[in-house]
């Protein structure tokens, strides 16, 4: 999938939910990583064909999401936050996707998705996380040529997130928004940080992890490195250090472990 | 197949729904026993009743089933390929919910032997779905409710007023009685300057006219899933 923005803009009538957005990725799957209100759904929005930009044009495999007609079809779109009023079961749900052509997948993913737990509830009446799996099935359950997916597990508890981020991993065609940087690094292969409505940084995973700084966790909360700290959250440190002095650190008992620095510094240091 | 599966899905609760059918027991009785009183009183109870208090709140609880927000839109768009399926649901549920309870009113106005009102009763069934097909596109469950009891309770009331002056409205007014309280308009028909027939047929179009435009925007319009 090659997904293009070029001076890509919307704006709610004085306020810019993006603005002057241009980049050009070549990947499977895309995420965009940000805080609440730096325009990840926004820029969803546009790329899912339900939103025209106000300036710049957004381009999909050379086509415009919102001008192309069968947008329904060839894009699947999750949103966050689903809390649907619709008086039917869950089991009526499962029934039309399957009449549905396009859904080859539904019964793997009722089965994968544990939601056969609450095939006779209301819709109307599911928990938020419920909910969420209700949206993902219908948005991943279809052979659409991109997957739109807008904070997938934000409602999920780690178990059930987990296999969702497993799911989300083996399909191509995939553009996902979250804050969360570890549900990021888990199925993206491209990345882009927005901040304010404009992108921050951009680049792929050998690019996010080619530097020789690290993520460490610590094992006393207040503890000290001998390295230098670029940032800290709580008690897991941004640190430049060697991978062999972490080795040793580790075996010593000083941190409970490390990795290469990825979404977490780059998001840091383009604050 | 996907379309059939679309009018399932949102007639579904419609019927049997128990404040509906509670509504529709009322609406069926005040109906009844106002047309009896006609005998003696004339009609402006039966118009009153029915045009500005029950058909608009009997349209208001199907038209509920309709007036659906942005999120739900969007997940219905997806699950059913498109707005062609998901307007044509909406439009045949809204359809379905009418016809019981406007039918029912006709039935009474024609064993009642006021035959004449059959056809401003049956005229309610297309301005209120263009009213509610219009007002889908834009609203939300809110606001869609409060706009349709607006245009089909408040404005009614306010027509009322106008048709009850000695001096007659101006045509454009008076096509608009047609389309909103086409019971009143029929009943005074004799002090409009528009014919019956001319203000059904101006109904019809613009009711036509009004569902068409509606599923032309609904089908290339912008959404705002936050």
């Amino acid at each position: 999938m090659i997904v293009e923005a070029e001076n890509l803009g919307v704006n709610y009538g004085r306020t810019w939910g993006i603005r002057g957005l241009t980049f050009k990725a070549k990947t499977d799957r895309l995420a965009l990583i940000g805080h609440n209100g730096s325009g990840k759904t926004t820029l969803l929005s546009v790329f899912s064909g339900i939103r025209h930009p106000t300036t710049g044009r957004a381009v999909i495999n050379g086509w415009e999401p919102y001008k192309r007609k069968d947008k329904w079809i060839a894009i699947r779109y999750s949103f966050e936050k689903p809390q649907f009023q619709i008086p039917v079961k869950v089991r009526d749900l499962v029934e039309v996707l399957k009449a549905n052509p396009r859904c080859p997948w539904v019964d793997d993913l009722v089965e994968a998705l544990e939601i056969t737990q609450f095939l006779d509830r209301r819709i109307d009446s599911l928990s938020s996380g419920q909910s969420q799996l209700c949206n993902l099935l219908v948005a991943l359950s279809c052979d659409s040529e991109v997957v739109i997916l807008d904070e997938p597990t934000a409602h999920l508890d780690s178990y059930r997130a987990g296999i969702v981020d497993e799911l989300i991993s083996k399909r191509t065609g995939v553009i996902i928004a979250t804050h969360d940087v570890e549900e990021g690094e888990a199925v993206a292969d491209y990345f882009l940080i927005l901040k304010e409505g404009r992108l921050v940084w951009s680049g792929t995973r050998k690019e996010l992890f080619s530097n020789d700084i690290y993520e460490v966790t610590l094992i006393e909360t207040g503890g000290q490195l001998p390295f230098k700290t670029l940032y800290r959250f709580g008690a897991t440190l941004i640190v430049k250090a060697e991978g062999n002095e972490l080795v040793d650190m580790l075996s010593k008992g000083i941190i409970a472990g490390f990795k290469r620095a990825g979404l977490r510094y780059a998001y840091a240091k383009s604050s | 197949m996907l379309t059939r599966k679309a009018v399932r899905w949102h007639t579904k609760n419609l019927f049997p729904h128990p404040v509906t059918e509670i509504l529709l027991g009322l609406m069926v009785l005040a109906t009844w026993y106002s047309l009896q009183d006609a005998r003696k009183m004339g009609l402006y109870e039966f118009e009153v009743i029915v045009e500005t208090v029950f058909l608009p709140v009997y349209g208001i609880l199907v038209a509920s089933h309709v007036f659906k927000g942005q999120r739900v839109t969007l997940f219905e768009l997806t699950l059913f390929n498109g707005p062609k399926q998901v307007f044509i649901g909406r439009l045949v549920s809204a359809t379905a919910g009418l016809i019981i309870g406007i039918f029912s009113i006709a039935l009474i106005t024609y064993v009642q032997g006021y035959s004449s009102l059959m056809a401003p009763v049956l005229l309610k069934l297309p301005t209120y779905l263009a009213m509610i097909m219009v007002l889908m596109v834009w609203l939300d469950s809110l606001g869609g409710v409060i706009s349709f009891y607006i245009l089909t309770s408040a404005v009614p009331m306010a027509l009322f007023v106008i048709l009850t002056k000695p001096y007659p409205p101006s045509p454009a007014v008076s096509l608009l009685a047609y389309f909103l309280s086409p019971i009143e308009a029929t009943v005074g028909a004799g002090k409009l300057p528009v014919s019956v027939s001319t203000g059904y047929t101006v109904t019809l179009f613009l009711s036509a006219t009004m569902i068409l435009l509606s599923y032309m925007v609904f089908k290339t319009r912008d959404f705002e899933p936050q």
